[in-house]
């Protein structure tokens, strides 16, 4: 695949760590001769070990092995595999893209035929080796965005303004949970989103919509299910700090807390979802951040931001700060290198970025283009993740073609199971089935 | 005063490895064997492995117990060289391993094995596992119909 021609002229120094660019095409060429495929000595390795050794295929692998047999095909339906699965595989720094739903992409979509499809796809990214996945959403209904992920899980929220519906979805095996509405009417809340093997945790914020005055009235409404039997309903809910303002729509779960960032002027919201209370955190530097976005990364809060002081002589840049133990201060852990990013601001060109982490991965995606780049915390090294192949009919070589095309990513973690969403069955066959 | 202990092994092929009792307790094969027949002394014959391949199992049951302090990093470094082997020592190792049943080394080599044949198309897979392929012709396109994402 030709994922590499970069439309963006880069030199080749800020590619650093592409292992995954020269061995994946090293590799295909050394199959021929790769003598470990020997089958005299693999088709001695019993069952047993071979089943271990498929645990720990990547997911996309996983999938192609199943096309070998019968018996392969089936571990995906097995308890005793999946449990060895969940048990020994790797926990994978994955990232999911789909493409921003932005009204500019309304507009288009309505001129150019009607095509309701863009969010039933989405893009797979393995950060490891360079790899792009398209993944299908065929089975979420129209009018639904997708606003978090967790535990293998991503969740879709609707549209449309009043009581939100939530689906949580595995588009790897293609399961599909439903939520309880939530009790109050919202238009765009944030949804926090943390899933581990036998709990879930949803937190929904923003304005409640209940005000008849144009006042906004911030609450958080709280879901809470867990293997113990017990759960909460959307039956918790608190008040946010006066005077707040969500834009992003996005919150960053970290040991127990969720983090949004609050604009105009810039600082953290934090959130304790066993004590279900808000507080606000000071951001570092606030009066001369552009683009804040929070990520966590490695059991931290992080905080991204490009850092303008027109006044002081302090080169622009972009910088990366980590919350302390404290939960108060900021260190700053990393700057981009000067001359990436003239490069970086000027594809930019002050029309923002998000950024998403996941282990030791941070995406940086700027608005309005498919461009993104990744920085590693481990190896401190910065690439231009390569573009991905399935957008805007292969790769985007004029500069206009990346318009439209905005990606809007999520940490992801692919699963090949996800079985706590059977906690959810019990509490939504009371509820009508979804009519999508 | 069991930890200071020595143990002695004795491979397939006859040689004697004479350890560290806390090193050997890392294989539950012969935690076992030290726990039912408590040995003094004595010899623990271990015949399924021979004495190359033992000595490699030995010495990453000893990097695993010396070095705990050592951080994560510096481990998988070390672990990442240390299956960088020849096949066939991979395969001996990975039998040894689940023969004296040490589990962090049976998944670094299924890893390892893992990472090297996940390129490698069905066809390729079969060849090399010696497997049948027992799907039809409908089933196969009806496959790559459903999983087509992953063979990007």
């Amino acid at each position: 695949m030709d994922a590499f021609n970069t439309p963006i002229t880069l030199p080749m120094s800020y590619s650093f760590t592409s292992s995954g660019g020269s061995t994946s095409s090293g590799t295909a060429a050394n199959t021929n001769i790769n003598p470990w495929m020997d089958s005299r000595i693999w088709s001695k390795l019993p069952q047993r070990l071979i089943d271990r050794v498929i645990a720990f295929l990547p997911p996309p692998a996983f999938f192609q092995a199943r096309a070998v047999c019968k018996r392969w095909y089936g571990l995906l339906f097995s308890s005793s595999f999946l449990e060895l699965y969940l048990q020994i595989s790797p926990r994978r720094h994955w990232f999911l893209f789909f493409k921003h739903k932005s009204l500019k992409s309304y507009i288009y979509r309505n001129s150019g035929g009607g095509s309701d499809r863009a969010n039933c796809e989405g893009y797979l990214f393995d950060p490891y080796s360079n790899s792009w996945y398209r993944l299908s959403f065929s089975l979420i209904p129209s009018g639904f965005s997708p606003a978090s992920s967790s535990g293998g899980l991503i969740c879709w929220i609707s549209d449309e303004a009043g009581p939100k519906s939530l689906f949580l979805c595995n588009p790897l095996v293609g399961s599909l949970s439903q939520l309880p509405p939530t009790l109050r009417p919202r238009l765009f809340p944030s949804i926090g989103l943390t899933v581990t093997p036998s709990s879930i945790d949803v937190a929904v914020a923003g304005d409640d919509l209940i005000s008849p005055y144009a006042v906004k009235n911030l609450t958080t409404e709280s879901f809470h299910i867990d293997g113990g039997g017990f759960y909460s309903i959307w039956g918790t809910t608190s008040s946010l700090p006066r005077l707040c303002s969500l834009e992003s729509g996005r919150m960053v779960h970290v040991q127990g807390r969720f983090y949004c960032m609050n604009y105009s002027p810039f600082s953290v919201l934090a959130y304790d979802i066993t004590a279900n209370n808000w507080w606000k955190i000071q951001a570092p530097m606030r009066r001369f951040l552009r683009s804040p976005s929070l990520v966590e990364s490695r059991g931290r809060l992080i905080l991204v931001a490009t850092v303008e002081k027109s006044k002081l002589n302090v080169p622009k840049s972009l910088r990366i700060w980590g919350l302390q133990a404290c939960g108060t201060t900021w260190v700053e852990i990393e700057r981009m290198p000067q001359q990436l990013y003239l490069q970086f601001a000027e594809v930019e060109g002050s029309q923002g970025f998000d950024c998403v982490g996941h282990g030791e991965f941070i995406a940086i995606m700027i608005r309005g283009s498919d461009k993104a780049l990744l920085f590693n915390i481990y190896g401190k090294t910065w690439q231009w993740i390569p573009p991905c192949p399935f957008l805007s009919g292969g790769g985007g070589s004029s500069s206009s073609s990346g318009e439209g095309c905005e990606l809007h990513g999520f940490a992801y973690e692919p699963r090949l199971a996800t079985p706590v969403t059977t906690l959810l069955d019990q509490l939504t066959l009371p509820f009508q089935p979804f009519n999508g | 005063m069991a930890f200071t202990k020595k143990v002695t092994l004795k491979s397939s092929d006859g040689e004697l490895f004479i350890i560290d009792r806390a090193v050997a307790l890392q294989s539950r094969t012969i935690q076992y064997v030290l726990e039912d027949t408590n040995p003094v002394d004595a010899i623990i014959p271990v015949p399924a492995v021979d004495a190359r391949t033992l000595s490699k199992v030995l010495e990453y049951c000893k990097k695993h117990l010396i070095d705990l302090n050592t951080d994560f990093e510096d481990y998988s470094k070390w672990d990442k060289d240390f299956v960088d082997a020849e096949v066939w020592m991979l395969y001996d190792l990975i039998m040894a391993a689940d023969y004296l049943h040490i589990p962090p080394l049976i998944d670094l080599i299924c890893d390892k094995i893992a990472s090297m044949f996940k390129g490698q198309t069905p066809d390729k897979i079969r060849e090399i596992f010696n497997i049948d392929n027992d799907f039809s012709k409908e089933e196969e396109e009806d496959f790559k119909k459903k999983s087509g994402w992953a063979f990007k």
